[in-house]
């Protein structure tokens, strides 16, 4: 492999929790999110191939993505997104979210091992919670039916949920930092 | 603790287009909000938090179920070494009858629970002081199909090898002659698949992983390992370094070889020390006697690549008279030219044949054949003469003006197949002996005098390679009569 392609792939290594969370946080389908992650390293490839320079590759490989996430919603026939000028705006105040804020998504073992452990020491109510959104991926409207509690309660309980796992992490973190 | 209500609002929203119960006016306001740099900011810790959560989420459930794998496997072990038996596959205790634990061990006191739960405790409390741990080892565990299999434990031999087995350092697996087996390790994407005869030991430290092959031969693909805890391989002969790759490791007589996929390896001669780096699609042996150095996979003036979509780079290698290509899927694989092509070129009139002797899947939408092409672009003119891994042949032919995928016949591999150029005509053969070849159909291609010919493997699922092992690879030209093998040195035959 030569010096300039094992420097881009390292860099699309480097950064590919960053572009995952962009995919994702857009598209809310782990499947086709990765189909859009591996077009991307594909047309990236590519790219390499014909000895073209990329400037800022992070910020190319998002816009890459971006054009593939829009062109699956219009695709898409029984899509909830439409694709208008609003849709457009927000997205790209995403790019932009995610431009200004690159450090923030960096890969950290440490978070995750934190997250781990806050996720541990859950009561079972939020357990349950957390379980029928991230593992079985229903609708807050369904979780509500189930958990008897209406759409808003749901919405206020994931919220602070969060919060309080934020604030774990956070916690878990200052102690590892000094040592304790 | 509850952040105000203009604060909740971007949160809220955020959650709502998540869930896609947004409304257009929600939308509106939530892009009206993220104008303000802090709720951009927000925005991007909220999107993190989400991934790293649903990550954190699956990576518990998961350990919790190999916890409960392992808990079983070492109840049954810590009862055997109390001198109790364990009914297989069921997890409860029978006891022998002990003198000195006679009233608590009697039958008639028995309680499974009594055992079950302080042993199961004791195996949960090891197992999370060992998996816990920052630098915690990643257990490897043999996967789903082993066959021919035994694990050697101390002084123990294991037989029955269920799935998900969980394996310790200094285990020594041990197959047959057609055994196969594959681990896995949990906490990261590397497989290690291994090919009987072998014998593999499992070598567990701090400093990183170390697999010693004794003998037989190992493909593995490992996860990019930190760089100060590298997974290392040893054969007799050699020692590997490995950071993240995908790598064929052969140990035969006073031989290694190694064959990298994908990435690169350091590879060292342990009888003089000498060290080379070997890179994807390149091969090392060390061997006394033979040169120690990377070498081409591929004869010149073949090369490989892979045409149109795949979802990794495939890969192919050349083994005694065989030739061996792999190749990765797509899922929009169905109706576009997507293959590896194992390649070299042609001047004029001229032709390629080949046998396709086997696949290591029934894959329905694997087929491998030869192709002849315009060029290496992923739209160019393409005629494909194919043998599918289920049943069946198939001639393709694509070009501006037409696209068409022909049945050729019911045969089954292995079988031969031949694609011929005259001119602006190419014509598909097929023979069950590469004598008799019979005419499977023909079509009309615009290409210039120069061409590529060789073989092709197409996949579709991305998850997983697909093989073709090819042989009798023969290409021969009319404008320079001269039949040139993938392996054999140049001849002279008659071009028909």
């Amino acid at each position: 492999m030569s010096e300039r392609a094992t420097h881009v792939t390292a860099q699309f290594l480097a950064d590919r929790h960053r572009l995952m969370s962009f995919i994702e946080g857009l598209l809310r389908d782990s499947a086709v999110s990765e189909d859009v992650f591996q077009e991307v390293w594909l047309k990236l490839a590519r790219t390499l191939e014909k000895g073209i320079e990329i400037q800022d590759q992070g910020k190319w490989c998002r816009k890459v993505a971006k054009n593939l996430i829009l062109q699956h919603w219009r695709e898409r026939r029984n899509s909830k997104i439409v694709v208008d000028s609003t849709l457009l705006e927000f997205v790209d105040f995403v790019d932009r979210a995610f431009d200004e804020n690159a450090a923030l998504h960096d890969y950290r073992p440490e978070r995750q091992q934190a997250l781990s452990e806050c996720l541990k020491v859950l009561p079972e109510k939020s357990k349950t919670l957390i379980a029928l959104k991230y593992e079985q991926g229903c609708s807050l409207e369904y979780i509500g039916r189930k958990v008897e509690q209406s759409t808003d309660s749901v919405i206020k309980a994931l919220l602070r949920l969060r919060q309080a796992l934020a604030i774990c992490v956070q916690k878990k973190l200052k102690l590892q930092e000094l040592g304790l | 603790m509850m952040a105000d209500a203009g604060n909740d609002s971007l949160e809220e929203l955020l959650l709502k287009w998540e869930d896609r119960s947004i409304s257009s006016e929600e939308l509106k306001r939530l892009t009206s909000l993220l104008v303000e740099v802090g709720a951009r900011t927000r925005l991007s810790a909220q999107f993190r938090f989400e991934a790293e959560l649903a990550q954190a989420w699956q990576s518990a459930k998961w350990r919790d179920q190999s916890r409960e794998q392992a808990e079983r496997y070492q109840t049954m072990e810590l009862a055997e070494a109390e001198g109790l038996t364990v009914a297989p596959g069921h997890g409860a205790i029978k006891t022998k009858i002990e003198p000195w634990g006679g009233r608590l061990f009697s039958p008639s006191r028995w309680r499974p629970w009594k055992w079950i739960l302080p042993a199961g405790g004791l195996a949960i409390g090891l197992l999370f002081a060992y998996v816990g741990h920052r630098q915690s080892l990643g257990f490897a565990r043999v996967m789903v199909g082993a066959r021919g299999i035994t694990i050697v434990r101390g002084e123990q031999a294991i037989g029955e090898v269920p799935d998900g087995f969980a394996l310790r350092s200094k285990d020594r697996i041990q197959l047959a002659d057609d055994g196969q087996a594959t681990l896995f390790y949990l906490e990261e994407n590397t497989q290690v698949q291994l090919r009987g005869p072998a014998q593999l030991e499992l070598r567990e430290t701090r400093e990183g992983k170390n697999l010693r092959l004794h003998r037989g031969s190992l493909t593995a693909r490992v996860a990019p390992q930190p760089a100060d805890r590298p997974m290392i391989l040893w054969t007799p002969q050699a020692e590997l370094t490995v950071l993240g790759t995908e790598f064929t490791l052969s140990v035969v007589s006073n031989a290694t070889r190694l064959d990298v996929i994908e990435g690169a390896l350091r590879m060292a001669c342990l009888e003089d020390g000498k060290e080379i780096k070997v890179h994807d699609g390149y091969f090392a042996v060390v061997s006394p006697g033979l040169k120690f150095a990377e070498q081409r996979q591929l004869p010149e003036p073949w090369n490989c690549q892979n045409v149109g979509l795949a979802s990794r780079p495939g890969h192919a290698v050349v083994e005694g008279r065989q030739c061996r290509i792999s190749s990765w899927g797509h899922q929009r694989n169905r109706f576009r030219p997507n293959f590896n092509y194992v390649y070299r070129t042609l001047e004029g009139d001229g032709e390629i044949r080949a046998r396709v002797l086997d696949f290591d899947s029934r894959d329905k939408w694997t087929k491998a054949g030869v192709v002849i092409r315009e060029d290496l672009k992923s739209g160019s003119p393409t005629a494909f003469l194919s043998v599918k891994a289920g049943r069946g042949l198939e001639f393709w032919s694509w070009s501006k003006k037409s696209n068409r995928s022909d049945q050729a016949g019911e045969e089954e591999f292995p079988y031969w197949v031949r694609l011929v150029r005259r001119g602006d005509t190419i014509t598909a053969y097929k023979s069950p002996d590469g004598v008799e070849w019979i005419e499977t159909g023909s079509d009309q291609f615009e290409m210039g005098p120069k061409i590529y010919v060789g073989l092709g493997v197409t996949a579709f699922n991305p998850k997983a390679s697909n093989t073709a092992v090819f042989d009798n690879i023969g290409v021969l030209s009319a404008t320079n009569p001269v039949a040139v093998s993938l392996f054999e040195q140049p001849r002279q035959l008659d071009v028909p």
